[in-house]
């Protein structure tokens, strides 16, 4: 495939992200099957005082 | 038209770890997306966030942590976004201007592009760049 560029994104890499999204179709209710999935993970962050802010703080200021 | 929200990735996140005093009005405002009431952004840059942190915290095999992440793609009115070149050049110019962090810098210019305002827990970036767009919690919204 020929290579075209667009704003400084090749037409290749531009697909490559469209095959990513192709994942990312609308469900119904994908919430109710998210809806606090993690609670054991949240509970022991409690327990230790901390929460998700604090830990994506972390990895922006890459600590 | 519905209000067009940008979600940062501590508000999914309250939402998966059910966390306490965050997750009622966390879970009231995804589902008033679901339902189309509100529009919701959020950037590639979040979901990889929200990625690292369950893999950092969670007791859950890696492909089903993935699955997960990947499935918050699939909320109905939820849009992701890849921030581009401009947004990342404009992000530059608000990281001078406030000292922000340049992924704080890159959501907030993202977020004023696609939406009224940015939903996050974070007091520091609410006090650096509410100069640039409103920032509010779920609950205040």
């Amino acid at each position: 495939m020929q290579k075209v560029g667009i704003s400084g994104i090749t037409v290749d890499r531009l697909l490559r992200i469209a095959e990513m999204f192709k994942g990312f179709k609308k469900k119904t209710s994908v919430l109710k099957e998210l809806d606090g999935k993690y609670v054991n993970a949240g509970i022991e962050m409690k327990k230790q005082g901390i929460t998700s802010t604090d830990l994506i703080k972390e990895i922006r200021e890459v600590k | 038209m519905p209000k067009r929200v940008f979600l940062d990735s501590n508000i999914f996140l309250n939402f998966l770890l059910k966390e306490e005093g965050f997750y009622e009005g966390t879970k009231h405002l995804l589902t008033q997306i679901e339902k189309g009431d509100m529009e919701g952004i959020t950037t590639i840059i979040n979901i990889m966030e929200i990625l690292a942190v369950l893999r950092k915290r969670a007791k859950t095999r890696d492909s089903e942590i993935i699955k997960d992440v990947e499935k918050i793609g699939e909320i109905k009115n939820l849009e992701i976004i890849i921030p581009n070149e401009i947004h990342i050049a404009q992000a530059f110019e608000i990281q001078k201007k406030t000292k922000l962090l340049p992924i704080d810098a890159i959501l907030i210019s993202t977020a004023r592009d696609f939406s009224e305002v940015f939903i996050s827990r974070d007091n520091e970036l609410k006090k650096r760049a509410s100069g640039f767009i409103s920032i509010t919690e779920p609950e205040d919204l």
